[in-house]
């Protein structure tokens, strides 16, 4: 069954990190975005938060909306200072380290900051966090056991930063930064204005595969098609070719961070004219993962 | 260390590791830590207690010692004097 998510609302906080200036504050970031007074935090919770919040627009939020936060690192700070703690200076970890370094943490401070009372997951994935978070959400949908869904990605950057750099595998003369993505979610049948749908969410093991499955749906010039980071753009032009469909850059003048496919749906939302967005990624592995993004 | 300067330390080390945007004079010595204006709860009660034993080598028990203990910067100063004095006893008898 094909997937058919409304996308309510997009939300979103990104940012080039500057190793001389220190990293950007985010609690007044967070106080504004959520209306929340949250502290014993790390940073990443706290861009989860931004985002989360920025998304929501500080409308009240059904109680019953689930959370699915993903990561391609998750909290790589508090797991580097837990572990710093429990090995290099054999002391125990304080108890806020021990419980922001649970991977759910920061699900558990969104849906606490939002009034949230449904299931949260947190999931990660090395190559398209976004992706696969869509993906347990929508069959969370499908079994009708969620009606409202936030679901985002986000990527802290730690100091130093020549330690985050070796992590997140760039090298010096590339611009690293940090970013928190999110989409309010709701099912097709729900009266709300939408401001695209999520109409695919497919997963394909060879490039073959997934040339069939273009070639059956027919694109055109209406849509585009927007390379994911370990996808290239000759790559994305070599499929358009023939189809009439454009690549879309989107990441031309993003600093780099894991998971980008959420800047992929907002700047397609807010900058482009077609009706629909093709989004797709690939592993070392030769697999591909698709999101299909069309219009309301 | 004086009385008023372990006060002052303890209050710049609630401020600091409970996160609380607050500067530490504004917590006056007698009042309420836990559930009181300053809203603390069990994860900062447990925070200060690992800050208390890592610095002072203190160790506040569970249960009533605890609830003592942290009931306000003055209980807490009282404890840590009380063991700290207690402590130089032991190490020099004379």
């Amino acid at each position: 069954m094909a997937p058919t998510l409304k996308i309510l609302a997009t939300g979103s906080y990104s940012q080039a990190v500057i190793e001389e200036q220190g990293l950007p504050e985010l609690k007044e970031l967070v106080k504004e975005s959520t209306s929340a007074n949250v502290r014993r935090v790390t940073r990443f919770v706290q861009l989860a938060l931004v985002g989360a919040g920025r998304c929501s627009r500080n409308r009240s939020l059904p109680a019953n909306t689930a959370v699915y936060l993903s990561s391609c690192r998750g909290d790589a700070e508090v797991t580097a200072t837990l572990l710093d703690d429990l090995i290099r200076r054999r002391e125990l970890p304080s108890p806020v380290t021990f419980v922001n370094s649970v991977s759910n943490a920061a699900c558990f401070h969104v849906a606490s900051a939002l009034g949230l009372h449904e299931r949260s997951n947190f999931i990660t994935n090395r190559f398209d966090p976004l992706a696969a978070a869509l993906k347990t959400a929508w069959i969370d949908f499908q079994c009708g056991e969620v009606e409202t869904a936030l679901v985002g990605s986000v990527d802290a950057c730690s100091l130093p930063m020549r330690d985050h750099r070796v992590r997140v595998e760039v090298t010096e003369q590339t611009t690293v930064g940090e970013a928190s993505h999110w989409l309010l979610l709701t099912g097709a049948a729900d009266p709300r204005p939408g401001v695209a749908h999520v109409t695919a969410l497919e997963n394909f093991a060879s490039l073959e595969r997934l040339r069939e499955w273009l070639s059956e749906r027919n694109f055109r010039k209406d849509s585009v098609l927007a390379p994911g980071q370990h996808f290239t753009v000759c790559d994305a032009e070599e499929l358009c070719a023939g189809t009439g469909m454009q690549t879309f850059d989107y990441r031309a003048s993003l600093p780099h961070y894991d998971s980008q496919t959420g800047a992929a749906i907002e700047a397609f939302l807010e900058e482009r004219e077609e009706r629909a967005m093709l989004h797709i990624n690939s592993d070392p592995a030769g697999r591909y993962s698709v999101i299909l993004i069309e219009r309301s | 260390m004086d009385s008023s300067e372990l006060r002052l330390t303890l209050k710049k080390m609630i401020v600091e590791e409970c996160d609380k945007d607050m500067e530490p004079t504004d917590i006056q010595d007698n009042e309420q830590l836990i559930g009181g204006r300053l809203d603390l709860d069990s994860l900062d009660a447990l925070q200060i207690s690992m800050w208390v034993q890592k610095y002072y080598g203190i160790r506040i028990e569970n249960g009533p010692a605890a609830r003592s203990a942290l009931r306000s910067v003055d209980s807490l100063a009282t404890l840590i004097h009380k063991e700290l004095t207690a402590k130089s006893a032991e190490a020099d008898p004379a």
